[in-house]
C-alpha cells in the first residue's frame, strides 16, 4: 500500500454530508456522504487502488469518469468494482485489487 | 419499474443531451434522458454530491455557474432523468438499461446519443505510475469531490483544459510547477479567433492571465517525456518540441512533482453510435472516429440522432446548440411539430452553431494530435492498460504480419480488457497507421460488442422479459 501526504480535502465553499468511516485493506480511514470511494482513498492519501495482472505493477485512479476501469477495487465484497463511481457508504470493506481479483 | 416505451430516448444528461431534452419537451415530445452517473451534468457541468451543500459560489468556477443554469432549466421543465444507469446495448428501437443489479428494455420511437468524450490517453514511459492522471479526472476530483489530487502539480498535453485546471488547482491550494502546452502558434495562425464569439475569446484570454497573476509559467512547445518514480511519481522529465511536437534532443530537464495531469483533449465515445450501426468517418481533428449525420444531426439510421462531443470533440457551447437541434429535429420526426416550424426554432441554432464552428476550426487545429505525439512510447511502454501489451508487443505484431486492429488481438489481447478498447483503441489506430505506412482512416476501430461496459452476470440473469 502507498500512502503519501500529499492529497486533502478542500473545506472553501462547501460543507460536506455526514462523516462515518470505511476501510481499506482493514484500516480505518473517514469518508464522507457523497463522496465516491476513489475519492476518499486519495483525500487519505491511498493512491495505489490495484496491481496489474502481468507486472503486477501499482495503478491508481487515471481516467476518473468510469471510463478507463484503472481503479477496480473489491468493494464490500465484489472485485472488478469502479471506485471512482462507487458512493461511500458508512461501513465499507474495501480491499486492494490484486490481477483480475479473488473471493 | 420505469415504464418500457418513450417516444425519445436521450443518452448522456452532459450540455448535449440535456439541451436536447429541453427543445423536445418543450415540442410535447416523451422524452427521458438515462445517465450513468448519480447527478446530471455530465463531465463539464458536473455538480458537487446531492449531500454537499455549497455554502460559496463563486468558490466553485465558470463550469459550475453555466451548469446551473441549464440544470435548473431542465429542473423547471420536469424533464425526467434516469441517473446511475448504464446502457449497455442499444438498437434503432431499443435500449438495453442496467442500474442496482438489474437490466430491462426500454422501447423508444426515436434515440438521441448525447454520450460525451474522455481524455485523449498518451502513452509515454511511466504513465501507469500512481499520481499521472487525465486533466478531466483530476478536475472531476476538484469540482465535484472537492479533494485535491495532489500537491506539487504539472500539466502537460494541449488545449484549454489544462489552463482552466492549472488556474482551480491553484485556488485550491496546490503548488503548481508548470503548464506544458504542446501547440506554439504564432500570432498569425490565432488572427481568425478574433472575430469570435467573444465568449470563448475572453474565457482563453482570461485564463493565461489569471496564470501569469499565479506566477504559473506556461510553457509553449514544452511537453512531459517521462514520468519517474517507484511506487508513484517523483519526478518529471520534460523536453522542448517542434511544430510537428517531436522531441528536440538536448532540451530535457528534470523537476520534482508528485502528481502529473495529462491533457491531450478528447475522444468522442463512440461505442453506442457504432453498436447501433450508424455510418462513421475518421476526422482527426474532431476526436478520431466519429458518427456522420446531417446538417440536423440525424444519422445514417433515421430517427438516430447525434449531438456533442461524442459526435465530435467541439466543447459544450456548441454541444447544447447541437444538442437543441437534434431535439427539435426528433420532435419533427416524431411529428409533434411541422416543418415550418421546425426550420423557424432551427435557423438561429444554425447561425451560432456557424459563428462557433469558425473559433472551433482553429483551436482544433492547434491542438488536433501531431505525429511526434506517439513518439515518445518505447518498447516496454504499457498501451493496453487493461492487458498491458506493450509498443514493442504491437510492433513485433506488425512485424508478423498485422495491419488492423483485429490481427492485434489473438497474441496481444488488447483491447479484450475491461476498458473494452475506450483507452487502448484510439492509440493503437495511430500506432498501426503509422507501422504499416497507411493512413489513419483505413485502420478501422475495434468492433464493438455488448454490454459496452462491464455489468454483472446476476443483472442479466434479473432481466425483465423484452416486450
Amino acid at each position: 500500500m502507498t500512502t503519501t501526504n500529499t492529497s486533502a480535502r478542500i473545506d472553501s465553499g462547501i460543507q460536506r454530508g455526514a462523516q462515518f468511516r470505511i476501510t481499506i485493506d482493514g484500516e480505518s480511514i473517514i469518508a464522507f456522504e457523497g463522496e465516491t470511494v476513489a475519492a476518499a482513498l486519495i483525500a487519505a492519501g491511498h493512491r495505489t487502488l490495484r496491481y496489474s495482472t502481468k507486472r503486477k505493477e501499482p495503478r491508481s485512479l487515471y481516467c476518473g469518469i468510469g471510463v478507463c476501469q484503472e481503479c477496480r477495487m473489491m468493494i464490500d465484497g465484489v472485485i472488478n468494482t469502479r471506485a471512482c463511481m462507487t458512493p461511500a457508504r458508512a461501513g465499507m470493506t474495501v480491499k486492494t485489487q490484486h490481477g483480475i481479483g479473488e473471493y | 419499474m420505469p415504464a418500457n416505451h418513450v417516444e425519445l430516448a436521450i443518452v448522456g444528461a452532459g450540455p448535449a443531451g440535456l439541451a436536447a431534452a429541453l427543445e423536445a419537451k418543450a415540442a410535447g415530445v416523451d422524452a427521458v434522458v438515462f445517465d450513468e452517473n448519480e447527478q446530471p451534468g455530465g463531465q463539464i457541468f458536473r455538480q458537487p454530491p446531492a449531500s454537499f451543500r455549497v455554502v460559496d459560489k463563486s468558490r466553485m468556477g465558470r463550469d459550475y455557474t453555466r451548469g446551473r443554469r441549464l440544470l435548473e432549466a431542465v429542473a423547471a421543465a420536469d424533464i425526467r432523468i434516469e441517473n446511475g444507469v448504464t446502457v449497455w446495448n442499444v438498437a434503432p428501437d431499443h435500449l438495453a438499461c442496467y442500474r442496482d443489479d438489474r437490466s430491462w428494455n426500454i422501447k423508444s420511437d426515436a434515440i438521441i446519443l448525447a454520450t460525451g468524450a474522455y481524455d485523449r490517453p498518451v502513452p509515454l514511459p511511466g504513465w501507469t505510475l500512481p499520481g499521472v492522471f487525465t486533466s478531466g479526472g483530476v478536475q472531476t476530483l476538484l469540482k465535484s469531490q472537492r479533494v485535491l489530487a495532489g500537491r506539487r502539480v504539472l500539466l502537460a498535453g494541449t488545449g484549454p483544459l489544462n489552463l482552466v485546471l492549472a488556474n482551480q488547482l491553484a485556488e485550491a491550494g496546490a503548488d503548481v510547477v508548470a503548464v506544458l502546452e504542446l501547440a506554439n502558434p504564432n500570432l498569425f495562425e490565432l488572427m481568425p479567433m478574433a472575430m469570435g464569439p467573444w465568449e470563448l475569446l475572453f474565457d482563453g484570454i482570461d485564463y493565461v492571465t489569471q496564470l501569469a497573476r499565479r506566477k504559473i509559467p506556461l510553457m509553449r512547445g514544452w511537453t512531459l517525456l517521462e514520468a519517474r518514480g517507484t511506487d508513484q511519481v517523483e519526478a518529471a522529465v520534460i523536453g522542448r518540441v517542434d511544430r510537428d511536437w517531436r522531441t528536440i534532443k538536448g532540451s530535457e530537464r528534470t523537476l520534482d512533482v508528485d502528481t502529473i495531469c495529462l491533457g491531450y483533449g478528447l475522444v468522442p465515445s463512440t461505442e453506442l453510435s457504432r453498436l447501433i450501426g450508424c455510418a462513421h468517418r475518421y476526422d482527426a481533428q474532431l476526436g478520431g472516429w466519429i458518427p456522420t449525420h446531417d446538417r440536423y444531426r440525424e444519422t445514417s439510421i433515421q430517427s438516430v440522432f447525434v449531438a456533442g462531443d461524442g459526435s465530435g470533440v467541439a466543447g459544450s457551447l456548441v454541444a447544447m446548440e447541437e444538442g437543441r437541434l437534434a431535439g427539435l429535429r426528433a420532435a419533427w420526426r416524431l411529428q409533434k411539430i411541422d416543418d415550418s416550424s421546425f426550420h423557424h426554432k432551427a435557423a438561429p441554432i444554425l447561425k451560432r452553431l456557424h459563428q462557433l464552428g469558425r473559433f472551433r476550426t482553429v483551436l482544433d487545429g492547434l491542438s488536433a494530435p501531431r505525429p511526434g505525439l506517439f513518439e515518445r512510447m518505447t518498447d516496454d511502454t504499457v498501451i493496453c492498460r487493461c492487458e498491458e501489451a506493450s509498443y514493442g508487443d504491437c510492433r513485433k505484431a506488425v512485424s508478423e504480419g498485422a495491419v488492423s486492429l483485429m490481427e492485434l488481438k489473438p497474441s496481444l489481447r488488447a483491447g479484450m480488457g475491461m476498458c473494452q478498447s475506450r483507452i487502448c483503441g484510439p492509440t493503437l489506430v495511430e500506432v498501426v497507421a503509422r507501422l504499416t505506412g497507411r493512413p489513419q482512416e483505413a485502420i478501422a476501430p475495434f468492433s464493438v460488442r455488448p454490454p459496452v461496459k462491464p455489468i454483472p452476470m446476476s443483472a442479466l440473469l434479473n432481466q425483465d422479459a423484452a416486450e
